[in-house]
């Protein structure tokens, strides 16, 4: 009894030790963490439609999110200078959710495709980020629906990753979509 | 046994890849690429360096009985602050190698030089026990990445993380995609293991696993 009570208290402590020191560092780096963050949305949101200012615009995204079709709606933006906006969608890939920014101008043209995060297979799906792929959506105007080729559409999926492209045209057709909306 | 020997250790004999086959996960997850081999096992090396030396400092605190969930503790906690420490100082580099943090605290290496190696060995062997081990698979991993990579994909040293499209070796239409797919990470696998052992038996080395 005496033993078990020693164990437990050791192992408390260890516990209790981790916990101290886990905390200290999520103090210390919580904050820059954070700020990182915002530093590499505000990088996705300028590459993905340059433009002066981003006014979020949280009251829309929120009613838009009770449809079913907008379900994988994060956040949209409308920009100045020049003006349109930035959509930002999540929708699901092979390893998970596919966090990405399209940004499209007031006229309805896509301007550009960023995907901020994603945890597609390193190797297959992961070349969704790379600018090949990803400057075929550029130019293309809402009120029309993208597919990749295997669907009869005409955006080449990365080779060995179909899951993965159908997603990331999934999240642009939802942008468009949002677009659409919107600008109404 | 002299230091050298115990960094050597890692490197062949006792190669955790190849040898004691531990961490085969990660091992047959991540090595699609160089890169991502190399990543893994950077990360790796310095979690198993670390976790030893705690470990070792521990050794004569923690109890018999309850060694292993001591262990846990220890390089859940480690793993979890390098994660914020990368996010937070070296954002770029946490970036690339952020899906792989998460994957080490499962990682059996380190549980096993934690329990075989640095609960029983001072600080400075069980140090560079966990560099040894660390490069060791790094080393095996990196190689594993590299054939795949260049027999899936026809690149070599591709990083489009680091836009670094890589040196295209043979045109993509040749590579066959079954290597990066996991079929060819357990065809790698086990045609190197085999190499690797006719090449120790050679040697006069054991032919089992050594642990």
């Amino acid at each position: 009894m005496r033993e078990g009570m020693k164990l437990a208290v050791t192992l408390m402590l260890i516990c209790g030790l981790a916990g101290l020191a886990l905390s200290f560092v999520n103090e210390f780096t919580s904050g820059r963490i954070a700020q990182e963050q915002e530093r590499r949305l505000a990088g996705s949101l300028s590459s993905a439609l340059a433009a002066e200012d981003y006014l979020e615009l949280e009251d829309v995204t929120a009613q838009l999110r009770e449809q079913e079709r907008f379900a994988d709606l994060l956040a949209i933006w409308e920009t100045k200078n020049p003006a349109g906006y930035v959509v930002q969608v999540a929708p699901t890939g092979y390893g998970g959710r596919i966090n990405c920014l399209v940004g499209i101008s007031q006229a309805g043209v896509i301007q550009g495709v960023v995907i901020n995060q994603h945890s597609e297979t390193p190797g297959l799906g992961s070349k969704i980020v790379e600018d090949s792929f990803l400057d075929q959506y550029k130019g293309n105007k809402a009120g029309q629906k993208l597919a990749v080729k295997n669907d009869g559409g005409k955006i080449a999926a990365v080779s060995g990753a179909t899951v993965s492209s159908r997603a990331v045209t999934a999240g642009v057709n939802t942008a468009l979509a949002v677009f659409e909306e919107v600008s109404k | 046994m002299s230091l050298l020997k115990v960094f050597k250790n890692g490197l062949t004999r006792e190669n955790p890849t190849f040898r004691l086959v531990l961490g085969m996960c990660p091992t047959l997850a991540v090595t699609t690429s160089l890169m991502g081999g190399l990543g893994m096992g950077i990360a790796t090396t310095l979690v198993l360096a670390g976790s030893n030396l705690i470990i070792s400092l521990l050794r004569n605190v923690i109890p018999d009985k309850i060694r292993i969930p001591c262990y846990i503790v220890v390089i859940a906690t480690l793993v979890t602050i390098i994660d914020n420490l990368m996010q937070a100082f070296l954002p770029a580099l946490a970036e690339v190698l952020g899906i792989f943090i998460p994957l080490i605290v499962v990682n059996c290496i380190i549980l096993a030089r934690a329990e075989t190696f640095a609960s029983k060995n001072g600080l400075v062997p069980s140090l560079v026990d966990g560099f040894g081990m660390g490069l060791g698979f790094t080393v095996s991993l990196s190689v594993l990445g590299t054939i795949r990579e260049i027999l899936g994909t026809g690149t070599f040293a591709q990083a489009a993380d680091f836009g670094f499209a890589g040196v295209q070796l043979m045109p993509e239409q040749a590579a066959g995609l079954i290597m990066i797919l996991p079929p060819g990470a357990f065809i790698t696998l086990g045609l190197l293991m085999g190499f690797l052992n006719q090449y120790l038996e050679g040697k006069g080395g054991n032919s089992g696993g050594a642990a």
